[in-house]
């Protein structure tokens, strides 16, 4: 037999026996955030997370017994401090990252299903796929057909894009690795608690909301189309970028001069922006640098492009006490995240910010 | 200087080594398989241990032929633009192919394009790069190699701003890590499609260039004395050219943008056989081929991730390219 | 009636002028012509303009047999060997896809004894004479088999033991081989050595093509030049020289 007729043959009979082996475990189908469909055994115990979002999802549904394999770059995303929700995180082996996967890592630990994110590239989905591994890709976004993939994708309406974006990637999540019921728990709290919270600045008009911006290392911030944007609305501020730039972008300090935020705030992740803009002298005459408004925000205040339960829950109430502290005054911040921090991470709240 | 038999002594020594290094290449892997399980995937093919032969049919086998093809086309590619640029000093993205294929991918993963479109793009922008050359240096109303050398530049140049701005235009969370990463040059999504596509343009440009390995060595004489001998340069240049071209454009397709292994083979390879190009380039084009699965081997096996192959190629072709000229300058220098 | 093998007829050279009156003379086998004139006058542009690499701008000429040019200087890129060199001379007869075959091999092996030279067969260009690099040059002429063999300045950089050298071997091409010869030169003692026509390319575009006896004369000389010489005849030695008057203002 010819070269490539064995090399067709055996190809062939790999994907047959490996259809064989999966036809016996039962099986079911999900159809992920890109709209892919995709089977799965019926019970799924080794998890390999690409995507820093999932991850915290996964911990939060208290799946993390069942993860394998994390990226490597999840200090990076989601800061050391994560390691004391899931101690065993730091023992994890890395096969890859969340656009690139040594596929010979990754079959090495056998899993049944991997979680990346929808930005992931085409060519290492088909990759994982084509070795046999189901991929559930993850966006926290419910787009439009055909914009599901791309990057800034036009929102008719970006509120409902990402709530319903939000609790689908849950329920998904919470779908593949059996946990339906803490999903919906998850949802349920978060949801309720952010009316709650939003209630009390709910009716701030436009023009008298608090002007504000993200800063991110290197003069990164967030423009439109991003769920900081949202955060910021349901907190009665307004993103300064929101209305002149699309998606996460880097900007020019003229810009920010311009917009002259009245107040800056910094991801937890990211402490020393805060001391590099308070001492740089190019940034004094903003606003919020002369009525020291810098403020880093707590872990849970996640202020990212894709929305967190804990950020809607909590950290939403957290930035609009500190926007409107007198809206607040009988509301416990700390003790609202201690709440939430026993309820999905099972760990105390401590707060080790500034 | 080797004598013709002494030549053919190393060609074969030099292929024997580079099948081998491809074969123990197939037991390297984070996977870890036994050598008993490679052995016995690769002399019974159909036997039923399927998660072995996946790994040495579907991820190990594609891999190590792709990264040799790709290798090979850079070494060949470069000894032949050496050639016909009369420089050993340059480098196969001096036609600029490489900056416009770079573009060509950029572009494909800023605008979310399938795999398929990407690799389209990137290869018609890589040759478009080649045909803008010509036509700077056709404007310039000459086809001087130095014409052509500054037009290339001028290219490049032009195409690695776009890139930035591609990279400016990109999200900086989400499109433009997968930029920098397909930029850097990688092996880790190989698969047979790709290896059958890089393969053609290898195989048919290859074949070309060995054919006209003697007439190369006419093409890096003088323009003057070239012509004077009856050779009709600029036809047999631009043939040249293009065939350069295709080796880059697919490689460049199939694994984004792979530096130094074109300028640093061809040097060793005339250190080994010399500068007569009918030795030259089977020469580097083996050389080549096994450097790059050696590095890729490294890439994938020396952490738990992928390392970029263009990171390795960088740190290991520079000192190398360093050695190379002080060695060189030594030898000629007795 | 022996025809001629390199034939010019009212030929007008020059890279976008003509720099010359139209040109008309011609080689036969056997011949060897000397063209004679001041630097810079255009002697280098008509070798390329025989050989194509410059496009006439008028008139024709005709060449039978081939031609090939000897270069005044070989500086090549890489460190190539001398029979690679004098193999490349092969390159009208190899077809475009192939390798040369062992006849041209054999060609190479066969020039390099003519000239002397097989011992430098394996040597790099680089670290020969001047002199060795001429006849390498002209090994590769050789090779080509080209019935017409054009010189470009073959002496201009050479001592004297190696002139000797490169005028024997001009002689011989013409005379052993069958060649027709043409080198440029700006000495006119070797017109009076070895050529048996010269072409004097004269000011003012004018030019004078004859037997060598007839225009290497003093007054021609002075023309050309602007120097004044005196043709020596000496009692020991067969051919005639040229001595040069120079006028150093002491």
């Amino acid at each position: 037999m010819s070269r490539r007729h064995r090399l067709f043959l055996c190809t062939a009979l790999a994907c047959s026996a490996l259809f064989a082996t999966a036809a016996a475990h039962a099986d079911r189908t999900v159809i992920d955030q890109l709209g892919r469909q995709v089977t799965l055994p019926d019970h799924v115990q080794r998890v390999v997370v690409l995507q820093h979002q999932t991850l915290n999802l996964l911990v939060q549904l208290n799946a993390q017994d069942d993860i394998v394999g994390v990226m490597s770059s999840w200090k990076k995303q989601l800061g050391p401090q994560f390691a004391r929700f899931m101690p065993k995180i730091t023992t994890l082996p890395m096969p890859g990252d969340l656009t690139q996967v040594n596929i010979e890592s990754l079959l090495a630990l056998h899993p049944q299903v991997v979680f990346v994110a929808n930005y992931a590239p085409t060519e290492m989905i088909q990759q994982i796929q084509n070795a046999g591994i189901p991929v559930v890709a993850i966006s926290l976004r419910e787009d439009a057909a055909g914009e599901k993939n791309k990057m800034n994708p036009t929102m008719a309406n970006e509120e409902q894009a990402y709530n319903d974006g939000l609790k689908q990637g849950i329920r998904l999540m919470g779908d593949v690795v059996e946990r339906p019921k803490e999903a919906e728990a998850l949802i349920d709290y978060t949801f309720r608690a952010r009316v709650k919270a939003n209630a009390a600045v709910a009716d701030i008009p436009e023009d008298k909301k608090v002007r504000v911006y993200m800063a991110n290392p290197d003069l990164n911030t967030y423009g439109s189309g991003k769920y900081t944007g949202l955060m910021m609305q349901h907190s009665g501020a307004l993103n300064v970028a929101a209305a002149t730039v699309k998606g996460a972008r880097q900007v020019s300090l003229e810009q920010v001069l311009q917009w002259n935020p009245q107040v800056i705030f910094v991801q937890d992740r990211y402490p020393q922006v805060v001391k590099a803009i308070e001492s740089d002298p190019q940034w004094q005459a903003i606003d919020a640098v002369k009525n020291h408004r810098v403020w880093l925000m707590p872990e849970y205040a996640k202020a990212w492009g894709y929305p967190m339960p804990e950020a809607m829950a909590i950290g939403e109430l957290w930035m609009a006490k500190k926007l409107y502290p007198e809206r607040y005054k009988n509301v416990n911040v700390d003790a609202q995240a201690q709440d939430y921090y026993q309820h999905f991470y099972r760990v105390n709240w401590k707060s080790h910010a500034l | 200087m080797p004598s013709e038999a002494r030549f053919r002594a190393l060609q074969a020594g030099l292929i024997a080594f580079t099948l081998l290094l491809a074969l123990v290449s197939l037991f390297l892997g984070q996977y870890h398989l036994p050598i008993g399980d490679v052995v016995t995937q690769l002399l019974h093919p159909d036997a039923p241990n399927e998660i072995a032969g996946q790994v040495v049919w579907t991820v190990r086998l594609p891999r190590v032929m792709m990264a040799f093809l790709c290798g090979a086309a850079l070494g060949l590619s470069g000894a032949t633009l050496q050639g016909v640029f009369r420089n050993p000093l340059v480098d196969p993205h001096i036609i600029g192919v490489t900056s416009g294929a770079a573009f060509g991918g950029t572009l494909a993963i800023l605008l979310g394009l399938s795999p398929l479109f990407m690799m389209g793009s990137t290869f018609s922008f890589g040759l478009t790069a080649l045909g803008l050359v010509y036509l700077i240096a056709t404007l310039q109303g000459r086809e001087s190699t130095l014409v052509l050398i500054l037009s290339g530049i001028i290219l490049s140049g032009f195409f690695a701003a776009l890139v930035s701005l591609m990279q400016y235009l990109a999200d900086t969370e989400e499109v433009l890590p997968n930029i920098v990463f397909w930029l850097l040059g990688s092996f880790a999504t190989a698969n047979w499609h790709k290896v059958m596509l890089v393969a053609g343009p290898v195989l048919l440009a290859g074949a070309v260039l060995f054919a006209l390995r003697w007439r190369i060595n006419l093409l890096s004489l003088d323009e003057k004395d070239a012509r004077a001998l009856g050779v009709s340069v600029k036809p047999l240049r631009r043939g040249v050219l293009v065939s350069c071209g295709l080796l880059v454009a697919a490689q460049v397709a199939v694994s984004g943008s792979i530096a130094w292994v074109g300028l640093v083979i061809p040097h060793l390879a005339r250190l080994l056989v010399g500068a007569d190009h009918r030795r030259l380039l089977p020469t580097a084009f083996w050389l080549g081929g096994a450097f790059m699965i050696m590095v890729d081997d490294l890439a994938r096996t020396l952490t738990q991730a992928e390392i970029p192959i263009g990171i390795i190629t960088a740190l290991v072709g520079a000192p190398a390219f360093t050695f190379l000229l002080i060695y060189s300058q030594r030898r000629s220098a007795q | 009636m022996i025809t001629a093998s390199l034939s010019v007829s009212e030929l007008l050279y020059g890279h976008s002028q003509p720099l010359f009156a139209p040109l008309s003379f011609a080689c036969q086998p056997g011949n060897i012509w000397a063209v004679l004139g001041a630097n810079g006058r255009g002697k280098s542009t008509l070798l390329d303009t025989l050989t194509g690499v410059l496009p006439a701008l008028g008139g024709q000429f005709s060449i039978d047999g081939g031609v090939s040019v000897v270069p005044q200087s070989f500086h090549p890129a890489f460190a190539w060997q001398v029979q690679d060199v004098v193999l490349m001379g092969r390159a009208r007869h190899v077809p475009l896809f192939s390798q040369p075959s062992a006849e041209d091999r054999h060609r190479v092996a066969k020039a390099l004894k003519q000239l002397n030279i097989s011992t430098l067969a394996q040597q790099h260009g680089g670290t020969l004479s001047g002199g060795q690099q001429q006849l390498v040059m002209i090994a590769r002429a050789l090779v080509s088999g080209s019935q017409n063999i054009l010189l470009d300045e073959p002496c201009s950089a050479l001592d004297l033991a190696n002139q000797q050298t490169v005028l024997q071997l001009i002689h011989d091409l013409a005379h052993r081989q069958q060649r027709s010869v043409l080198f440029t030169t700006h000495d006119p003692t070797h017109a009076l050595q070895v050529a048996s026509h010269t072409l004097m390319l004269m000011p003012d575009g004018k030019w004078l093509a004859g037997e060598t006896e007839a225009v290497v004369t003093d007054h021609h000389l002075l023309q050309a030049y602007g120097v004044p010489v005196r043709t020596l005849t000496l009692e020991d030695y067969p051919r005639q020289v040229i001595a040069p008057l120079f006028s150093i203002e002491r």
